[in-house]
C-alpha cells in the first residue's frame, strides 16, 4: 500500500457516519497494517461524536464549535466509504511534476485543484477535457471529484492537536489570475474560462 | 533539546554541501531556490493570505514536489520561508504537508528560563517548528561561516547583513551564537539507555490493573523504566492520545518526548508531556469561559504581581504588614504565603475563616498577634485575586489550583478529561504537591491506570508544598488499592558509594518503615567514601583543590568533577578561590552581578541617565581606561551642564580639567554608544556594541581560558534575557533595568544560573547546589561545608523569614502550621543530602572545617555521623594555601580634615563604597520613583521647611502641605487621595510630637574625632516648659532594628550633650509614629567614639568596601558597583 492508499482508507472511515465497534472492527480486518492510525481515528472521532451528541457544551470553547461547525459543513455528501479514491493518487513525486509540465500549468496550480480548493462549478469545460484525457482519467470522476473536495484539505484536521480550520475555495479563474506563470500560460487557461461560457472579466491585456 | 542541536549541525553540513556545489549564499533566495532545485523542488511564490497557504506562510507538498511561500515584500524572509521549508523536505515525517504559520528567524534554540516561557515548554509540534527555524537559519548563514566572517574576514555584522540582505538581528543572534557559545558536542547514546529492560522494571513497565507507585531509588533506571512503560502501552495498542505524561521540568518533558520520539515519532505527536503547570494551563485555556477568563490568559510572574499589589497597597490599610517606604518585601512574603496556599487548594476565603479560627483559639498575644498577621494575609489574598481576574490574568499558582478546583466543581469538564486521558504517568511523584494530587485524583478516577514514579528520598521541593505525606498516602486514603513496586539495583554508584547513601537514608524520617537498601550493579571499587577534615574555612577551599588535583592525576578530567552545596554563597566564594587556585570552574553564579555582565549593562544605563554615572565603571574597561579623576570631574562637569542623557558626547570638548588621554578615553566611550537613543531596544544596542563597534564577541571567541568562556557564556545569557522581554510602556532600557533589580531582589533570576547546554563541552570542575544536581551524575563528588548549621541548618532559622501557614491548611498535618513547616524543612534537608551522596559514580568526598576563625570548635555535621564505619576519616593541612581576595584601598587624598554629616556616616555604616560613590564620588544616580517615595519627598520636604520656624496654625500648615504635595507629591497616581491621607498622617503625627514645647532655631553641632569631623544638624530643637531642650532627628521612614544605637545616632548624642549639657536627644520615625530616645551609656558612647575615630581613618585611607546585602538591588549604584578606573582623586572636604 502506498501512502496515498492509506490517506484514502483513513480519509474514508474518518467520514464513516458512526465509529462504533462494527464499522472499526470492518476497517481493521480489511487494512489491518494500518490499524494503529484507524485506531487512532476512532478513539479521536468516538471521542467528538460522543461530546457532541451528549451536550453541545462538552466542549466549552466557542471558538473550537466554530471550526467544528465548518468542520461539519465540509463535510462531503453522498460519498460512502470507498468511493472517494483521488484520481490524483497516482500522481506523485516524479509523476506529479510532470502532469503538470504536460498540461503546462504550475504545480501549485495543479495542487490547488488537487486539494478542493478550487469551487467546482468555475472550474471550465475544456479544462476538464484536457486534464482528464492526461491524466487518464473519465470526465464523471474528476467532475465527481472536485465537487467532493477531500484529501488534504479534511486530511489537515486528522491530528487531535490541531483544531479543524477554515478553509475557503476560490474560482477557477481567481486562480489563473493569483498564480504566477508566463503570459502564454494564462492566455490559455482564460481561453478555457471562456471556453466555459462565463466571461467573467478578462485581464485588461487579454 | 538534543534533536535541535542535531538540526542545526546538519544544516550547516548542507549549506556547505549547497557551496560546494557552486550556489552562492551571499543570495540567499537564489541560494535557496537552486537548493530546493537540487531536491527537484520547485518553488513557487503566491500573495500572502493565498488559499493554497492554509493560512500559514509557507508550504511544503511532498507529493507535488512543491513548496509554495507567500511574497512577504522582503528577499530574505521569503528565503528565510524556503529553507525552513526545505527544512521539512530534509527531515519527512510528516505524510501531510508541513505548513509553516510561525516563523521566526530569531528562534532561540533555547528557551529562556523566566516567565512564561518556565512553565510551558514547545510541545512536540511547536519543537518541530523550532527545529525548522533554527534549521533554516543556519542553512542560510551557518555559525561556522558568520564565525569566519567576523574573525578571519573581519566583517562586522552590520557588514555581513548588508552583504546578503538580511536583518542585522538575524545575523546578530547567529553571531552571538556562533563566537559566545562553545561548539556543542553531541553526547553519544547513553548505553545503558538502550539496555532492554532488567526483569524488575519490566515488571513495573507493564504492570496493570492497579495504581502504582513505583519506587526508584537513584540510579535504578527510573527514566528508563518510565519510557519503557509509555513504550508497552503503545505496543499494546492503546491510542496515544489518552496518554498524558506529567514532569516537574520541561526538561524532563523534553528529554521523555526525544526518547519516545526516537522509536515511535507518530505516537508522541499526539500523546501530552509536559509540566503540571503546562497541563494544567492547557486546560485554562481550553475552559477559560467556564473560569471567567480571557481565551489566553496573561501568565504574571512573582514581579508582576508585587506590581499589581503595589498599586492597590495604599488601600488595603494593613497594620502588620506595613511598610510606608517599600512594600515589595512584605509583598513578596505575602505572595509566597498565597502561593503555599494554591498548593493546598485553599483559596482566599479559606484562609480567612482558618485565619479566624486561630484567631478564636489564640492562647496568648503572641498566637493573637499571628493569626492577625493571617487575617491581614487573607485579605490581600482576596484583593490580588480580584485584582488578577480584573486583569484577566493567572498566576503560576493558579496553573493547578484552577484547573483542581474546575474540575472538582464541574462533572462534565472532568468525565471529558478522564475519558480523554485513559492512561496517567507521573514522573517524580515525591515532588507533587496536594492540589497536584488532588488533579490526579480528579483525573484519574479509581486510577487503575495511574501509574507513578519517585523517590521520597529525593523530596527536595518542600517549600513547594511538595510532601512525603502525599507518597505515604498512595494506595490508602488517595488512589486506594494501588501498589507498589521496588527497584533495587544502582547502576550508576560504585558499592562503597551506594552503602554510603543507602545508611544514610536508612534513618531518614521520610524512609522510615521502609526498604531502602540497594544493590550496586557494579560492584565494589576499592576507594572507601572520605570525609577530611581540616582546620579552618579557608583550609577546606584548598583541600578541595588537591583532591581535584589527585583525582586528575587518577584520570578524572575537571568536567569530570563536581562541587556540591546546600547554597550559593559558598560556591561563589570556592569559585573565586580555585580560579585563582588555577582551578577551572564552571560557575555562573548570579547572572547579573557577574562582572562582564555589570559592564554591559553599565553601558546601557548610559544612554538613559542624566547623570550617567555608567561611566565610572565602562572607564575602567580596557580600552576605554579613563583616569579616576578625569570621570569624576567630568562626571561633575555634566551634573552643572543639568543636560538631557547623552547630551555630554557633544560637550565632551568642552569640559574642563580633562587629561588628554582623559579626554580621547571619554569620547571612545561617547563614540561606541554616538546614536543610540533613550527609546533604543536593549538586545540590539548590545549587539551593536558586541558585534560591530568592538571586537568584544571576536575576543571572547577566541579566547582558550575557562574564565573567558564562562564570561562568553553569562554575556550569551544575559543576550537572550535581553531577547525577549514583556512589552510594556516605558523606555525598553529603563525598564529591562529595573526588572533585573527586581528579579535579584526577590531572587527570581536563580533560573538564569543554570548553564546553556552548550557548555557541557568545557573541562572545568562544576559547582552547583544540590538543589541543581537532581538528575545529574559525576564521577566525583566533592561536597565542602558538612558543618551542623550549614547542613541540616536549623529550622527555626529557616522559619525566621517568610509567613507560616495558618494552622489546618496544610493537609495531613496536624497542630501547628509553623510545625509542619519546620518538619517539612528539616526534611528537606536530609533529602538534599541524600540527593548530593547518591551523585558520585566513582569517588566521594565530604570535608568539614573544625575550627572557627576566632579558633573555638566548629562541629562537624551529624549527617557524617550517621555515615560512622562507611567513610575513610583523615584530618588534613593542606600545603596549598588562598590569598586573602582583598579589595585594594581607593587611592584619595583629602585636602584638609575629613568632615561628613551624621547622615552620611550612617551610609558608610550601611555601605562603605555606597558611602564612596554617594559622597566621595558624588554620582547621584536614577532611582525608580515610586508612589511612596514620592510621598516621602514631599513629606520630607514639609519636615525641612517647617525647620526653625515657629508653630504653624492649621491652615497655615495645611496651605504648605498642599502646595509642597502638588510640586513632589505622587499626584498622578490612580490612588493619589490615599497617597495623600497617609502623608498627611505622618504630618500630623510630626506636629503633634512636638507637644506643648516650643521650637527653637537648631543649631549646627561639630563634633571632632580622630582624623576628621563629624556634622549634626538636628532638624528640630524644641524647649520644654520647664528649659528642658530637646534635639531631634525626623526621618520619615520606619525605624532601622536598633536605629538609636548605631554610630550616626552615638555622634548626635555625642554633639548634641557636648554642646547642650543635659539636652534630651531623640529619634521621630513618622511612619511607624514613634519618638525614640537616644540614651546610649557612657561605655558605650566611649565605644562608639572610637569606631568614629576608625570610621574617619578607613575613609582617610581610602578603605570603601562593599557591603553586600539582599538590598543592593535597591542602590543606585547596583549595576556600577565594583571596579574603580585606574589612578587617584583628590577630593575636597566632605560635608
Amino acid at each position: 500500500m502506498n501512502l496515498n492508499d492509506r490517506e484514502v482508507i483513513l480519509y474514508a472511515f474518518a467520514i464513516e457516519p458512526n465509529h462504533d465497534r462494527q464499522t472499526v472492527e470492518r476497517y481493521l480486518r480489511q487494512y489491518p497494517e494500518i490499524a494503529e492510525d484507524l485506531i487512532d481515528i476512532s478513539s479521536e472521532r468516538r471521542l467528538r461524536e460522543a461530546a457532541w451528541v451528549q451536550s453541545n457544551d462538552a466542549i466549552a470553547d466557542p471558538h473550537w464549535k466554530e471550526a467544528w461547525e465548518q468542520f461539519r459543513q465540509h463535510k462531503p455528501q453522498g460519498v460512502s466509504s470507498g468511493q472517494a479514491v483521488s484520481p490524483f493518487s497516482t500522481f506523485r513525486g516524479q509523476a506529479f511534476a510532470k502532469l503538470a509540465e504536460t498540461l503546462s500549468v504550475p504545480r501549485s496550480f495543479l495542487t490547488a485543484l488537487r486539494d478542493g480548493l478550487v469551487q467546482a462549478s468555475s472550474i471550465p469545460e475544456r479544462f476538464v477535457r484536457r486534464l482528464a484525457q492526461t491524466m487518464g482519467s473519465s470526465i464523471d470522476s474528476l467532475r465527481n471529484y472536485f465537487a467532493n473536495p477531500q484529501a488534504s484539505l479534511l486530511g489537515r484536521a486528522f491530528k487531535s492537536d490541531d483544531k479543524p480550520s477554515q478553509q475557503g475555495q476560490v474560482t477557477f479563474e481567481e486562480l489563473v489570475q493569483c498564480t504566477n506563470m508566463s503570459t502564454e500560460q494564462r492566455q490559455r487557461l482564460l481561453e478555457d474560462c471562456k471556453d466555459y461560457g462565463l466571461d467573467r472579466g478578462r485581464p485588461a491585456e487579454g | 533539546m538534543d534533536s535541535i542541536e542535531v538540526g542545526r549541525q546538519k544544516a550547516e553540513r548542507l549549506h556547505k554541501d549547497g557551496v560546494a556545489y557552486g550556489h552562492n549564499p551571499w543570495e540567499p533566495y537564489g541560494f535557496v531556490c537552486a537548493e530546493a532545485a537540487r531536491r527537484d523542488l520547485i518553488v513557487e511564490e503566491v500573495a500572502k493570505g493565498d488559499v493554497r497557504l492554509y493560512g500559514g506562510r509557507a508550504v511544503y507538498d511532498a507529493d507535488s514536489l512543491l513548496i509554495i511561500h507567500e511574497q512577504s515584500g522582503d528577499r530574505f524572509t521569503d528565503a528565510f520561508l524556503v529553507a525552513h521549508e526545505i527544512g521539512h523536505a530534509e527531515f519527512g515525517g510528516g505524510e501531510a504537508p508541513s505548513q509553516a504559520t510561525k516563523i521566526d528567524p530569531l528562534q532561540a534554540s533555547e528557551a529562556v528560563p523566566l516567565g512564561v516561557d518556565r512553565v510551558v515548554d514547545y510541545s512536540h509540534r511547536q519543537r518541530r517548528e523550532v527545529l525548522m527555524n533554527v534549521f533554516a537559519r543556519e542553512f542560510l548563514l551557518p555559525r561556522s561561516w558568520m564565525r569566519d566572517l567576523h574573525l578571519d574576514e573581519r566583517l562586522t555584522a552590520a557588514e555581513i547583513a548588508s552583504k546578503c540582505g538580511a536583518p542585522h538581528a538575524v545575523v546578530a543572534q547567529q553571531l552571538l551564537d556562533a563566537l559566545l557559545l562553545p561548539p556543542i558536542v553531541i553526547p553519544e547514546e547513553s548505553q545503558v539507555a538502550n539496555l532492554p529492560l532488567t526483569t524488575d522494571q519490566s515488571a513495573a513497565a507493564e504492570h496493570d490493573g492497579t495504581p502504582l507507585l513505583l519506587e526508584a531509588g537513584p540510579g535504578t533506571g527510573k527514566t528508563k523504566t518510565l519510557v519503557g512503560r509509555i513504550e508497552y502501552l503503545i505496543s499494546k495498542g492503546v491510542d496515544p492520545a489518552s496518554i498524558l505524561v506529567l514532569t516537574f521540568s520541561n526538561k524532563a518533558a523534553g528529554e521523555l518526548s526525544e526518547r519516545i520520539a526516537a522509536r515511535h515519532p507518530q505516537a508522541v505527536a499526539s500523546m501530552w508531556i509536559g509540566t503540571f503547570h503546562g497541563f494544567g494551563l492547557d486546560i485554562i485555556r481550553r475552559f477559560h469561559d467556564r473560569l471567567g477568563l480571557p481565551r489566553d490568559p496573561r501568565l504574571i510572574d512573582r514581579t508582576d504581581a508585587i506590581g499589581l499589589l503595589e498599586d492597590e497597597y495604599p488601600r488595603l490599610g494593613l497594620k502588620h504588614f506595613k511598610d510606608l517606604q517599600d512594600p515589595t518585601g512584605n509583598l513578596a512574603e505575602i505572595l509566597a504565603a498565597i502561593s503555599r496556599a494554591h498548593d493546598e487548594v485553599v483559596d482566599a476565603n479559606a484562609y480567612r475563616k482558618l485565619a479566624e479560627v486561630m484567631l478564636t483559639r489564640a492562647g496568648d498575644d503572641r498566637e493573637r498577634l499571628q493569626s492577625e498577621c493571617h487575617l491581614e494575609v487573607a485579605k490581600v489574598f482576596a484583593a490580588y485575586e480580584k485584582l488578577k481576574l480584573d486583569a484577566g490574568s493567572i498566576d503560576f499558582g493558579d496553573l493547578v489550583a484552577l484547573p483542581v478546583r474546575l474540575l472538582e466543581t464541574h462533572e462534565d469538564v472532568r468525565a471529558h478529561l478522564a475519558s480523554r486521558y485513559k492512561h496517567i504517568l507521573v514522573d517524580e511523584f515525591q515532588d507533587v504537591n496536594r492540589s497536584s494530587v488532588r488533579l490526579l485524583k480528579a483525573l484519574a478516577g479509581n486510577g487503575r491506570n495511574l501509574w507513578v514514579v519517585g523517590d521520597v528520598k529525593q523530596s527536595i521541593y518542600r517549600f513547594r508544598g511538595a510532601s512525603s505525606f502525599n507518597v505515604a498516602r498512595f494506595g490508602r486514603e488517595d488512589f486506594g488499592g494501588g501498589e507498589r513496586r521496588r527497584l533495587t539495583r544502582n547502576y550508576r554508584s560504585v558499592k562503597e558509594i551506594v552503602d554510603v547513601f543507602s545508611t544514610f537514608a536508612a534513618v531518614m524520617p521520610s524512609s522510615k518503615d521502609s526498604e531502602v537498601g540497594l544493590d550496586a550493579d557494579r560492584g565494589p571499587s576499592g576507594y572507601e567514601a572520605e570525609y577530611r577534615s581540616v582546620d579552618f574555612v579557608d583550609d577546606e577551599i584548598t583541600a578541595v583543590a588537591e583532591t581535584i588535583h589527585n583525582m586528575r592525576e587518577a584520570g578524572y578530567r575537571y568536567r569530570d568533577q563536581a562541587i556540591l552545596s546546600a547554597g550559593n554563597e559558598r560556591l561563589t566564594r570556592f569559585a573565586d578561590h580555585l580560579e585563582h587556585l588555577g582551578i577551572p570552574v564552571l560557575y555562573l553564579g548570579s547572572l547579573f552581578e557577574r562582572d562582564e555582565v555589570k559592564d554591559l549593562l553599565s553601558l546601557l544605563s548610559i544612554i538613559i541617565d542624566r547623570r550617567p554615572m555608567g561611566l565610572l565603571r565602562v572607564a575602567a574597561l580596557r580600552g576605554y581606561a579613563t583616569p579616576l579623576s578625569d570621570v569624576v570631574n567630568f562626571l561633575a562637569y555634566v551634573r552643572e551642564l543639568d543636560c538631557g542623557p547623552m547630551k555630554w558626547y557633544a560637550a565632551l570638548d568642552n569640559a574642563p580639567d580633562l587629561s588628554g588621554p582623559g579626554r580621547s578615553a571619554l569620547r571612545r566611550i561617547g563614540d561606541l554608544l554616538n546614536g543610540f537613543l533613550p527609546g533604543s531596544n536593549p538586545w540590539d544596542v548590545l549587539a551593536t556594541v558586541l558585534l560591530d563597534r568592538t571586537r568584544m564577541a571576536a575576543e571572547f571567541a577566541v579566547a582558550p581560558d575557562v574564565r573567558s568562556k564562562s564570561q562568553a557564556l553569562a554575556i550569551w545569557q544575559l543576550m537572550n534575557f535581553l531577547r525577549v522581554q514583556p512589552s510594556a510602556p516605558g523606555l525598553p532600557i529603563y525598564r529591562v533595568l529595573e526588572r533585573i533589580r527586581r528579579l535579584v531582589l526577590l531572587a527570581d533570576e536563580r533560573d538564569l544560573r543554570q548553564l546553556p547546554i552548550a557548555a557541557q563541552g568545557i573541562d572545568a570542575v562544576r559547582l552547583m547546589t544540590m538543589h541543581g544536581s537532581k538528575g545529574l551524575e559525576f564521577s566525583v563528588v566533592h561536597i565542602p561545608g558538612l558543618n551542623e548549621g550549614s547542613l541540616p541548618r536549623s529550622a527555626a532559622a529557616m522559619v525566621a523569614h517568610g509567613i507560616s501557614p495558618p494552622d489546618g491548611m496544610i493537609e495531613g498535618a496536624e497542630g501547628k502550621g509553623t510545625d509542619a513547616v519546620k518538619a517539612a524543612l528539616l526534611e528537606e534537608q536530609e533529602c538534599l543530602c541524600y540527593v548530593a551522596l547518591s551523585r558520585a559514580r566513582d569517588r566521594l568526598f565530604l570535608y568539614s572545617p573544625t575550627k572557627k576563625s576566632n579558633g573555638h570548635r566548629c562541629a562537624r555535621s551529624s549527617f557524617i555521623d550517621r555515615l560512622a564505619g562507611h567513610l575513610q576519616v583523615q584530618h588534613i593541612r593542606p600545603a596549598l594555601s588562598i590569598n586573602a581576595l582583598e579589595e585594594n584601598a581607593v587611592p584619595i587624598t583629602f585636602e584638609g580634615r575629613v568632615v561628613y554629616t551624621d547622615r552620611q556616616l550612617s551610609l558608610y555604616e550601611r555601605c562603605p563604597r555606597r558611602f564612596l560613590y554617594t559622597h566621595v564620588l558624588e554620582l547621584g544616580g536614577r532611582r525608580r520613583e515610586t508612589a511612596f517615595m514620592k510621598l516621602h519627598v514631599a513629606v520630607q520636604k514639609v519636615v525641612d521647611a517647617m525647620r526653625n520656624r515657629e508653630a504653624l496654625t492649621t491652615d497655615q500648615l495645611k496651605a504648605l502641605f498642599e502646595e509642597t504635595w502638588v510640586a513632589a507629591g505622587p499626584v498622578d497616581h490612580g490612588y493619589r487621595d490615599e497617597y495623600k491621607s497617609i502623608a498627611w498622617q505622618l504630618i500630623r503625627f510630626y506636629v503633634e510630637s512636638v507637644g506643648d514645647m516650643r521650637v527653637q532655631p537648631s543649631e549646627e553641632l561639630r563634633l571632632a574625632v580622630d582624623g576628621g569631623e563629624v556634622v549634626v544638624t538636628p532638624d528640630q530643637q524644641l524647649a520644654g516648659a520647664s528649659g528642658q531642650i530637646v534635639m531631634r532627628r525626623v526621618n520619615t521612614g520606619h525605624k532601622h532594628s536598633k536605629e538609636d544605637e548605631k554610630l550616626a545616632a552615638a555622634a548626635f548624642q555625642l554633639a548634641a550633650t557636648m554642646h547642650r549639657p543635659g539636652c534630651r536627644v531623640e529619634l521621630v520615625h513618622l511612619s511607624d509614629a514613634t519618638v525614640t530616645p537616644v540614651s546610649l551609656s557612657a561605655q558605650k558612647l566611649a565605644n562608639r567614639r572610637q569606631s568614629l575615630s576608625d570610621v574617619s581613618r578607613a575613609v582617610g585611607a581610602g578603605h570603601f568596601p562593599a557591603k553586600a546585602e539582599i538590598t543592593c538591588p535597591r542602590c543606585p549604584s547596583f549595576f556600577i558597583c565594583g571596579r574603580l578606573p585606574e589612578g587617584s582623586f583628590t577630593k575636597k572636604i566632605l560635608a
